[in-house]
Parts: structure tokens; sequence; C-alpha cells
């Protein structure tokens, strides 16, 4: 065949997108373990610093190891899945895969049967649908935590994080983010230590059992206040807005009441 | 084909102080200045445009004298493409937080010029093996300017080394040097590493 014929450019081309796409794939297929194995590992380990007890703790789980950290997790946690909806723990459910239910691409890629719609007028977290089935973790040593995934809408991105409350379940103890795209300096600074650590202490819900935490522009004047980022008054809010949606009806207050009512 | 034929050393060491891609052919510059605040993501970054280099010279070099002219480019495109998407699955794969950190750049050394340069420019005429000598040579003027700029501007910026502090956090916070991990501060280090090398080598000082 002529070197500059038609046929022979495509099959050239053919040829070397087949052979090129046998190398892409078989990397992709065959380290894919490994990669789900660090994945997995970052979650725990965002799990962990949401968990810790004091910032020592926490620069302790920051520096660990892959293995340490899925060896403190299994030690040191207890992994649930709850239906939202009613409160109640469906952990058997997911026997043997417990540890690849992702619940927020059950809910962003549309799984079925797995989320619902959420009413626009009740979606805090401008998050369009819900997973009906959402993991918790719970810290069982010495130091007691319920860790809740929470996310919502800031100025650009979705924020997505670990919500740690108190064993009491009305006081958050910390909060933290492991994605978003907000502006650096500004949105950008929820992930600053300084901030995150102000909610510890933060008394969250009123006597009656909803939600009364808001984030406040200046200094916090009381427990359920916290103090704003300045400058970034638009994801403030979006924090603000994700905590009452999931830590209200729609998000873990079915769970939360149930559990308070066990311990009584 | 080239007539002389280059020897080996040349080929390989050519390119890390005589024709170094950054300093002399000012190629590569966007990623230069993006991974070089830290110095384990510069090496790292050095040693994946190296391998993506070296291989993918190797195997543009292999096959050039089955690839049509008129598509040449695309094809470089696809092998180097594929190249890097490898060696970013192994970096996820084994390399799980620096790989985080480099994020987008990984992918991006598609389009950093070294690659493509070498492969349009050495390996479609010349043979397999120094290709592949000349992609790794490449590679390494590449990784030694990331890695002198990074020296620098992880020890002035954060006063450490390889994520290592050097000195008390008091001090750090006095004297740290905010620019230095910024992008800009890597343009004035580039710009001063290429003053001194063509004060070593007036050779390479262009005509006016």
């Amino acid at each position: 065949m002529q070197r500059d014929s038609v046929g022979y450019i495509f099959t050239v081309a053919g040829a070397v997108c087949a052979v090129c796409a046998l190398f892409v794939s078989a990397a992709a297929i065959g380290l894919k373990p490994f990669q789900e194995y660090w994945v997995q590992v970052d979650t725990q380990r965002n799990i962990l610093l949401a968990a810790a007890a004091d910032d020592d703790e926490r620069a302790k789980f920051k520096s660990m190891s892959g293995q340490e950290v899925s060896d403190f997790f299994k030690q040191n946690f207890r992994n649930i899945v709850i239906d939202l909806a009613t409160g109640e723990e469906v952990t058997d459910q997911y026997e043997g895969r417990l540890a690849s239910y992702r619940q927020i691409e059950a809910a962003e890629l549309r799984k079925a049967n797995q989320y619902t719609d959420i009413p626009m007028e009740l979606d805090l977290g401008q998050i369009k649908r819900r997973e009906n089935h959402s993991h918790v973790y719970i810290r069982t040593d010495s130091t007691v935590r319920y860790v809740f995934p929470v996310r919502g809408k800031g100025l650009w991105s979705t924020l997505k994080g670990f919500l740690a409350l108190q064993p009491d379940l009305k006081t958050a103890a910390y909060l933290t983010f492991y994605s978003h795209a907000e502006t650096p300096g500004l949105g950008g600074e929820v992930d600053n230590a300084g901030w995150k650590s102000r909610w510890n202490g933060k008394v969250i819900f009123d006597d009656a059992g909803s939600v009364k935490l808001t984030v406040v522009k200046g200094d916090s004047k009381s427990e359920s206040e916290v103090d704003g980022l300045s400058g970034a008054t638009i994801t403030s809010k979006g924090v603000e807005n994700m905590m009452r949606y999931w830590m209200g009806e729609q998000g873990f207050g079915p769970y939360l009441r149930r559990v308070r009512q066990e311990k009584s | 084909m080239s007539s002389q034929k280059k020897s080996l050393g040349k080929i390989l060491f050519g390119p890390i102080l005589d024709n170094n891609p950054i300093a002399l052919q000012i190629l590569g510059i966007c990623s230069a200045l993006a991974v070089t605040t830290k110095m384990d993501k510069s090496l790292t970054m050095a040693i994946a445009v190296t391998l993506v280099t070296a291989v993918s010279s190797a195997a543009i070099a292999s096959i050039r004298q089955y690839i049509p002219g008129s598509i040449r480019i695309i094809v470089q495109m696809t092998v180097i493409a594929s190249m890097v998407i490898v060696v970013d699955q192994f970096l996820k794969a084994f390399l799980y937080d620096v790989s985080k950190e480099l994020s987008v750049f990984v992918g991006l050394i598609i389009t950093n010029c070294i690659v493509m340069g070498r492969a349009e420019g050495f390996a479609m005429s010349n043979n397999t093996q120094d290709s592949f000598w000349d992609g790794i040579g490449n590679g390494l003027g590449y990784s030694l300017v990331l890695m002198v700029i990074a020296v620098f501007r992880e020890l002035f910026g954060s006063w450490s080394l390889f994520g290592y502090q050097l000195v008390s956090d008091e001090f750090k916070r006095e004297f740290a040097q905010g620019l230095m991990l910024q992008s800009p501060s890597a343009f004035f280090l580039i710009g001063l590493f290429i003053w001194i090398l063509r004060t070593a080598k007036p050779a390479q000082i262009e005509k006016a």
C-alpha cells in the first residue's frame, strides 16, 4: 500500500490507537485495587482527623502511614449504615461491601432505588438529590465521637466533609472538608485549622431537638454561634445551611433522635 | 537521518547543561512554575517526565518509518498521552499523596513541550536506542532545573527540604518568604539560573 494513501493512514491510525488503548486499559484495570486501597485510606484518614480528640492527636493521624490508618480505623471505629428517612440501622444489607458503598456516588450518579430527590424548599444544601442510606462512623475507644458525612454548596463548589459530634450528640467536636473548590484565601479558609477548631463545643440543637446553630458575622456571642469567615459570606452561609440540612429532619435528624432515646 | 553520528555520552549528557530544555530551549516552563514549591513534588514530576519522554521517544522512533507524514503529530500525541495516563495510574496506585498534590499537572505532561519537542525533533529521525537516551537526557536536564528551583523555593518558602522542617516554628513564621511559594518566584529563579548558565557558557548567548 502507498505510504500516503488514505487507506494506509487509517490503518496506521487504527493500529496505533488499538495498541495504546490496550496499554491504557491494562494499566487502569491492573492498578485499580491499589488505587482503591488509597482512596479508602484517604477517606479513613479524613474520618480520623474529624474524630481526633485534640490537635496533637490530629497531627499524629496526619503523619500516620496508610497501614497505620486502616489498622487504627479497624480497631477503634464502628462503621454502620443507616436509613436516613427512618434513622434505622441497615448495616446488615451491606455485608461484604460496606467499605465499597459510596453514598455520594449513589446520589450523584442517580443509582436506581438508592437516592431521593430533595424538594426544592427543603434543599438547604443545594445538592438536589440525597442518598437513601448513609454511612455513620462511631469512634469507640476512650474518645467517643460520631462522625457524619456532610456536603453542601458553598459559593463555587460543593463542599464535602465530615462532621464529628460529641457523645451527647448535641455538641459539635470538629468539622473537616476533604474536597471543595472555594476561592483560595477567602472561602477556601473553611479548610483552615483555626476556623475548624472553632466548631469544638458548639451546641447544634436546642432542647426540642431542632437545629439552632448559626454562622454569624463578627464575634460569636452564644454557644450556638460560629464566627463566620471574613470575606466569605456565601461560603459561610453554605456551611451553615449544610449543617441545618444534615442535622435536620432531611438528614441525620431521625437517626440522632433514635440514638438519644436509646441512651436515655 | 543525521549524517554525523552523535556519541551516546553526548546524547545523554548534552541536554543537561549544553542544551538544557528549560534554560536553552525554553520548553516546559509551565510545569516548572507549578510543581516546584516542594521537593518531593518536583522529584516525582521530574521522574515522571523523564520516563514519559524516554519511553514515548523510543516508541515513536521504533515506528517512525511507518508513520505517515500527514498524521505524524497526532500519532505522537496518542503515544505520549497513553504513556502519561499509564504513569498517572501508577502514581495514583503507589504514590497517592504526591499524586493528589500534583493533581492535574501529571495529566498536563501531555502538553509539556519537551516531550512533544523531542518526539518531533529527535525521535522522528533517529533510531530507537538513541531516542530513548535522548529522552532520558532531556528528562534529566528538566529534572536538574526543577530540583534546583525546588530547593530554593522550599528552603526559603517553608524552611524545609523534602518536607523535613529545618528550623523552629517561630523562625519559620518570622522568615518564611511567601513569595517563594507563588509562581512568579519560579520565573525569577529560572531567570537567574539561565543567567548563571550563560555566564559560564557564553556560547549559549543568542546574538542580539
